[in-house]
């Protein structure tokens, strides 16, 4: 996705300006670059919903020691996202939602604040931008609006209302999202099934299904569904759908309890969508139920390339026990790579069993250099873990002291 | 003055008892003082006129005074009562007996100067860590009890907002349900959102006790760091005090208080009073603009909805001073009160339609004995049953804003969310019993015995017609509480301790989903006072009490709005040590008294509200250590001036060893606990002048500061200051002109609260109300 081709981008650019420099001028100081003009901030979550903010000036800051907000840190509500070199706390509460950016001194600064009213599902799309799903909990209205959310302007660029509901003639069972991506013309939202009939948001087993929408005039256009597996993603992670850099759009089924979902009889696995089309490719499966892992995918997060970051549950450990369990710390959850395209899996090593991603996904894993960086919460402790991409091999990290999680890290410049 | 003749009697009195050892021919002369309502009457001063012989009575009101054989004039002195003398002849081989009733001093009671020892004064040389304000000196103001107490050490009123708002009571870093409220010794949770500390004007009540910490078994609490006990006014018998105010923000407050007692021991008293107000002040906020959804810059918006009205009247008829009992009334109260609510947790959130309101019936029968069946004995009975139907509605789909425009929600539907959390309807009838015993048994001058026995009976039904599955059917709650404790005092009084046992019993019983839940707990607490007077103008004290704390009806079984249930929720604990230092001296007219306490609590399953989804829930968590100090300064010359300044510093801080429902180390461990006040203080200069125009007129001149330094909604040592949600530090003044004439009987007062107009807040991003004006009349006939 966007960040990931940014940071990507970013970090290109910094390399041939190095390269550059260097080969022009031979005695020009040879500094990390890297560190002058940026800065690694990071979200970070409390136990008891407290937000702080923490920038770094270096990316081994969340390697080493140990990750506190005592006397640091900007306290911020909201559900953080990267977004085209400004960090966006998106929240639905009174105070509104802040946009971060670092001002020419290199301090984090609030640029602008906006109101939303509903948020359920969010994305990125290819031209910087992102998309909100707002939408009514209870399904009393099938009614939900998608908007186009610009960064450069702290502003909401377009809105457009759109029925969600699965039949016109029972407003009772609706599609519900789980995330939001978008390749050139289109945008896909992935959804499940839910029946509020009485009163209880019940989820029911569905295809997996996406519905494609018209980008950026947010029509709607058709619902896409592929019954080789079942519903796409997580309840608000916005991980179970992935942008690779070929452009192929991949989304991620967990038929697993721990998703929320009543498991079928077909595999949890991985459906593509191929750059330009507005349909899963006939010929791609990747059933991750009955590879090498024997698991069941919950959430994916793009690595560059090809390639995801994927943490899973083991098929025999996904039992009734484990319904909703992404959202707990039980350390019943493993981590893997894969290459998409060539269907290979590297086994994520070092890395002890961890808990869930909790309502923390998109923006949660920072790329650079060949490396990826999350934090997991493996029992006893939090940690931000370092996992080699090409081998897999993970690396323990800065110890989180007050809190579990970062639920978003990014590199911003000035 | 009092006190000069205090010390002197003191002096005498070891005079007195070292003549004893060396002059044999001296007779004794006995007796017993009572009050004119035939109440023992303890402490007062019995002395020979003109002579050095002197004593004070005992607590069953009995003098002895040894003199040398010859004629004498006995007097007999006390506060508030008129001086007694009579004559009396000691002669040899005599067995004199003189006992006294004394006559009240009328004129103490409609505020002409007194000096020397007040009620009040007394009430704070208690051995318990205490309070005591003393109403009588304000009640020409138009402030609520909560403003009132507001300016005493140690507590902190958090409001949030104008007359009839929600508040929260905190005292010594404990707050809400930890600290009991009772009005005469009976407690005041059963009695409804109308009869609350912000409803009940000065005029009622007497003096407000503050036990801070170490609570009296009389009271047959299970409070867990200390209880308010609002006193009132017992010993005139008949008057009319009716009191009338308006100020900004269309504000009305009305209150009459009365009392008849006939000659044949009947008393009738009435309490009424009424308030409104519009509540309509204006707030700084930024509001968002529709079409890009950003936020404006901030202006100034008017309250438009967040009127309150309630209206109290209680009764209360019986006999005073009859052969079977000392007092006993039947009483009959009826409260009401309707709330607009203006805002959600923030300014942010404009709320336009939603309100509670409640409606309170409530019976008492209070019953006094001393020397029921034995000498020494006494019995004091109070019981209350109360109904109470309170209901919150939050049925709009409006979106409000500051300007009173609204939009209807987008994702609202038909049965989703109100204004201020999901749409609700909720009605609630609560039955309330309430039984408190008291039995105390006088062993002799210095040894006494005390029994408490307090029983809670709860019950509740709730509806609501936007619930789909009714969850909490008829709860029930029973408390049973029993208090045990020994008194001593002696050394001439100066030294009075108190040791006391109490046991707590909780059974509970909810059916949910047709399923009995029921649990049952019985834990004992205990504790000990000090008093020690180290010289007439030093007193030292100390107290601890290992104490518990029953959980409250809404904690265990939520209100069905915004708090679900906890059944299995644990009585909380605490230990709670003070030390207090009183000093106490005057000098030619200018009276000067300090007095300092720390304390130290370590609470554990300290009960606290978390969020539950939408939601909160009470649950069992945090281990809390408190320390603290406050001190106050009173300086007054005759009764012209008096100043007062206090100040109260407090820490509280987190002992969880580990995270939440984890073994991981808390990183929080030994941090100050967010959102709790942390230093604050008052002052308070008033002068006073008499005989202005007409005689026996009085003219006060009053202004008051009140000072709270900062603190934060979230755990102060993480985030870097300046981008945390704070509670800024505040400096408010408020001034006041009263003047009385005819000795007390027409009161007339102005007062400017907030002068300076300063953005006042109490709740992070919840502006309580600027400058304000009011004017108070108050006719006061005896």
């Amino acid at each position: 996705m966007f960040t990931n081709k940014f940071q990507k981008c970013f970090a290109l650019a910094i390399l041939a300006l190095t390269t550059f420099s260097c080969s022009s001028d031979d005695n020009a100081t040879k500094e990390e670059p890297t560190t002058t003009n940026s800065k690694y901030i990071a979200s970070y979550w409390l136990d008891d919903y407290t937000q702080y903010i923490l920038d770094f000036n270096s990316i081994d800051k969340l390697m080493t020691g140990e990750i506190s907000a005592k006397g640091v840190g900007i306290e911020q509500g909201g559900s953080c996202f990267p977004a085209n070199n400004t960090f966006f706390a998106l929240s639905t509460e009174d105070e509104g939602s802040v946009s971060f950016h670092l001002n020419s001194a290199g301090k984090l600064v609030q640029g602008g604040k906006l109101a939303f009213e509903s948020s359920y599902a969010v994305g990125y799309t290819d031209d910087k931008k992102m998309i909100n799903i707002g939408a009514t909990w209870d399904g009393s209205s099938s009614d939900y609006e998608l908007m186009i959310y610009n960064p450069n302007t702290i502003s909401i660029d377009a809105r457009k209302f759109n029925d969600f509901v699965v039949s016109p003639e029972n407003k009772k069972v609706l599609y519900w999202p789980t995330g939001a991506a978008v390749s050139g013309d289109k945008l896909f939202v992935p959804v499940y099934i839910k029946d509020v009939t009485d009163g209880t948001n019940k989820i029911l087993s569905s295809d997996a299904t996406v519905r494609v929408y018209k980008y950026p005039s947010l029509e709607y256009v058709t619902t896409i569904k592929d019954a080789r597996t079942n519903a796409i993603g997580l309840y608000y992670t916005n991980t179970g759908i992935v942008q690779t850099e070929s452009g192929d759009i991949y989304t991620f089924s967990s038929n697993a309890n721990a998703g929320g979902y009543p498991p079928t009889a077909v595999s949890s696995g991985v459906l593509r969508i191929k750059k330009g089309d507005a349909k899963f490719d006939p010929g791609y499966f990747f059933d991750i139920e009955s590879s090498t892992l024997k698991g069941k995918v919950l959430a994916a997060y793009p690595l560059g390339g090809e390639k995801v970051f994927i943490s899973y549950i083991p098929n025999s450990v996904d039992t009734k026990d484990t319904y909703y369990s992404f959202l707990s710390t039980q350390t019943i959850f493993k981590s893997a790579i894969l290459d998409l395209a060539a269907k290979t899996i590297i086994p994520v090593t070092d890395l002890p069993d961890h808990g869930g991603d909790e309502f923390f996904g998109l923006g949660s894993m920072y790329v650079e250099n060949g490396k990826a960086y999350k934090s997991f919460v493996t029992g006893k402790e939090a940690r931000v873990y370092q996992i080699d991409i090409a081998t897999g091999t993970a690396k323990a990290g800065a110890l989180i002291k007050e809190g579990l999680y970062l639920p978003a890290i990014a590199k911003l410049t000035f | 003055m009092m006190q000069i003749s205090r010390l002197l009697l003191l002096i005498t009195i070891v005079f007195t008892s070292l003549q004893g050892y060396s002059q044999k021919n001296k007779v004794n002369l006995t007796g017993v003082v009572l009050t004119n309502l035939g109440k023992p009457a303890e402490g007062v001063s019995v002395s020979f006129k003109g002579t050095t012989y002197a004593t004070l009575t005992n607590s069953k009101g009995e003098y002895r005074i040894s003199a040398e054989t010859g004629d004498y004039i006995l007097l007999i002195t006390n506060v508030g009562f008129k001086t007694t003398a009579a004559a009396v002849s000691l002669k040899q081989g005599g067995k004199p007996t003189q006992n006294i009733t004394m006559e009240e001093d009328m004129a103490a009671l409609s505020e002409v100067a007194v000096t020397g020892k007040s009620k009040v004064q007394r009430a704070r040389e208690q051995a318990y860590n205490i309070t005591s304000v003393d109403l009588k000196k304000i009640y020409n103001t138009s402030a609520d009890l909560n403003q009132v107490l507001n300016k005493t050490t140690g507590v902190r009123i958090r409001e949030y907002g104008g007359l009839g708002s929600a508040f929260n009571f905190s005292l010594n870093g404990f707050s809400g349900n930890q600290v009991k409220f009772f009005l005469d010794g009976v407690p005041m949770d059963s009695y409804g959102s109308a009869l609350t500390l912000n409803n009940i004007p000065v005029n009622m009540a007497e003096r407000i006790d503050v036990y801070k910490g170490v609570v009296p078994i009389e009271l047959g609490a299970d409070a867990l760091g200390g209880a308010v006990n609002i006193v009132t006014n017992k010993n005139v018998n008949r008057y009319i005090d009716a009191s009338y105010s308006y100020g900004s923000f269309n504000t009305h407050r009305a209150a009459i208080n009365t009392r008849f007692s006939g000659c044949d021991g009947f008393i009738a008293n009435i309490n009424a009073f009424a308030n409104y107000s519009d509540n309509d002040y204006k707030v700084d906020v930024s509001i968002v603009d529709k079409n890009t959804s950003k936020f404006l810059p901030e202006q100034k918006y008017k309250h438009f909805h967040d009127a309150y009205k309630s209206g109290t009247i209680m009764a209360e008829a019986g006999f005073k001073n009859r052969s079977f009992a000392d007092y006993l009334l039947v009483g009959f109260a009826m409260a009401g009160n309707k709330k607009e609510i203006q805002q959600g947790r923030t300014m942010q959130k404009v709320v336009g339609q939603a309100f509670t309101d409640s409606n309170s019936f409530i019976t008492s029968l209070k019953y006094k004995k001393d020397n029921l069946f034995a000498k020494g004995l006494s019995v004091n009975i109070n019981s209350t049953y109360a109904l109470v139907n309170s209901r919150s509605i939050d049925t709009s789909s409006r979106v409000y804003d500051w300007t009173g425009n609204y939009v209807y929600r987008q994702f609202a539907g038909t049965n989703d969310k109100g204004e201020l959390g999901n749409k609700t309807m909720y009605v609630y009838d609560e039955e309330n019993a309430q039984v408190n015993t008291n039995l105390k048994y006088q062993l002799n001058d210095q040894h006494s015995l005390a029994i408490n026995y307090s029983y809670l009976g709860y019950k509740r039904k709730a509806t609501n017609e936007y619930l789909t599955i009714v969850d909490l059917g008829e709860p029930t709650i029973n408390k049973n509480i029993l208090g045990l404790g020994y008194n001593f005092s002696g050394l001439d009084n100066r030294l009075a301790i108190t040791a006391f046992g109490k046991m707590f019993g909780l059974t509970t019983e909810m059916i949910a989903n047709n399923v009995t839940q029921s649990t049952s707990s019985t834990n004992y607490g205990y504790g000990s006072t000090a008093a020690y007077r180290l010289s007439d103008k030093f007193q030292i004290k100390g107290s601890y009490e290992h104490a518990y704390r029953l959980p409250s009806a809404v904690e265990m079984l939520g209100d069905g709005l915004t708090v679900n249930s906890n059944i299995g929720l644990k009585p909380e604990s605490s230990d709670n040590a003070n030390l207090g230092l009183a000093f106490l001296t005057q000098k030619n007219k200018n009276q000067f008294s300090a007095e300092t306490s720390l304390i130290y609590r370590e609470a554990k399953d300290f009960i606290r509200e978390k969020q539950d989804g939408d939601r909160t829930v009470y649950e069992n968590l945090q281990n809390v250590q408190i320390t603290g100090i406050d001190g106050v300064l009173r300086y007054g010359y005759k009764d012209l001036v008096t100043f007062e300044v206090n100040g109260t510093y407090q820490k509280s801080l987190n002992k969880n060893k580990y995270k939440t429902g984890t073994n991981s180390p808390d990183a929080l461990y030994d941090a100050q606990l967010p959102n709790v006040p942390i230093f604050y203080g008052n002052a308070d200069l008033t002068f006073n002048f008499k005989n202005i125009k007409y005689k026996d007129d009085r003219l006060s001149l009053n202004v008051s500061a009140n000072y709270i330094d900062a603190f934060y909604l979230t755990w102060p040592v993480l985030g870097s200051l300046e981008t945390k949600r704070a509670i800024p530090e505040q400096f408010t003044e408020n001034a006041m002109v009263s003047y009385s004439f005819l000795n007390g009987k027409y009161n007339l007062a102005f007062e400017c609260r907030n002068i300076t107009d300063v953005k006042v807040y109490d709740y992070f991003k919840v502006q309580k109300p600027g400058r304000a004006f009011s004017v108070k009349f108050r006719y006061f006939l005896q």
